[in-house]
């Protein structure tokens, strides 16, 4: 199937879904797609608001569709949140698999999913996606993959933000910076160039990357960072506020707290998994 | 049999050993062993344009966050 052809799948999978009176929000690569990083995806994820009973009658749902009746449920390693169906052939023999997320561990509930989300043309329908946030935060799992997806994402969440910020609001675009293009998109319009602005923008920064871009310029503001080994991170965290801003020593830094916190996202959705399976905590 | 030969590439070098296999997985080995090197890599009064080429900084910069003239190569 082309790119095209599981755009005008997922298109029309949609429209089902909520023909069905379903509410759901596409998520995954597809969600990915659509905010523009050109990569190729096969399954079709989505977070649905379903209350546990028509949970367990999802099935039954599903067979009263043409378009799904055939799917065919697969094992799921955490059955009361996520389900995965088989509706299909791929042409390369591969199964096209549909997947839900009742609760994923990683996101907010569906009502504020669906207060933030996005609607926009996809595959020749109208679609309803995660919004952009909440996409790049449904990414921060154990897959080095995902990871790849963020690091894009960011990217353009900062673009967004930054194209043009309209006046009042460089705080909130400061305080949400998480690439380097989107750190430089910033430098170059002056916008670090306010004390007050980066002051008020490194307090508001939730994110550790964010804070380890703004730590140059708001050395009073402290930098909670709260990942990895104690002693690196008390050393990563002093030192981020005496380097030059934009210097190799500084975005390497943020590298380091980066390379921090995707750690610290992995063993915890590793943890989440491993919980959720009934496995004793550890490696694997 | 003679141990392998290294190169003095820190990332070649753990290919050669044999341990990792590919390229990416020598890369985030070798920045997993060393990341505590950094800071006083950074404390040190190495010329930015000189830390900016040390092994570590590198990889650390080049796996991490795209700049904008990277999209222009």
């Amino acid at each position: 199937m082309t790119d095209g052809g599981a755009e005008q799948r997922l298109a029309a999978i949609y429209a089902e879904i909520s023909r069905l009176r379903l509410r759901a929000l596409v998520m995954g690569g597809h969600a990915v797609r659509f905010y523009g990083v050109d990569r190729s995806t096969v399954d079709f994820d989505l977070a649905i608001a379903l209350a546990a009973a028509e949970w367990s009658d999802l099935p039954r749902i599903l067979s009263g569709s043409p378009l799904l009746s055939a799917a065919r449920e697969g094992p799921s390693w955490r059955p009361d949140d996520f389900r995965r169906f088989e509706i299909g052939s791929l042409p390369d023999g591969r199964p096209e698999r549909l997947e839900f997320w009742r609760r994923n561990h990683l996101l907010a509930p569906f009502s504020e999913l669906d207060a933030r989300k996005t609607v926009g043309p996809y595959g020749g329908g109208t679609v309803g996606f995660l919004g952009l946030d909440d996409l790049i935060r449904s990414k921060e799992t154990e897959r080095e993959d995902d990871w790849r997806d963020v690091r894009l994402l960011e990217e353009i969440a900062d673009e967004r933000r930054l194209a043009s910020p309209a006046r009042g609001d460089h705080v909130s675009a400061l305080a949400a910076v998480r690439s380097t293009r989107g750190f430089e998109t910033a430098r170059r319009q002056g916008i670090l160039a306010s004390n007050e602005a980066t002051r008020h923008a490194a307090a508001a920064a939730a994110h550790p990357v964010t804070r380890a871009f703004l730590a140059p310029y708001a050395a009073t503001v402290p930098i909670p960072v709260t990942i990895g080994d104690e002693g690196l991170r008390a050393l990563l965290t002093g030192v981020l506020t005496t380097v030059e801003p934009g210097s190799a020593r500084h975005l390497a830094l943020v590298e380091a707290v980066r390379r921090l916190h995707q750690r610290s996202c992995m063993a915890a959705d590793r943890a989440d998994k491993e919980r959720s399976a009934g496995m004793p905590p550890g490696p694997r | 049999m003679s141990p392998p030969e290294l190169t003095g590439d820190p990332v070649a070098d753990l290919l050669v050993q044999g341990r990792a296999r590919t390229i990416e997985e020598a890369e985030e080995l070798y920045l997993d062993e060393h990341l505590a090197e950094l800071v006083p890599l950074v404390e040190s009064d190495m010329p930015d344009a000189e830390l900016r080429r040390h092994p570590l900084v590198a990889l650390l910069l080049a796996r991490g966050s795209r700049r904008w003239e990277d999209s222009l190569a």
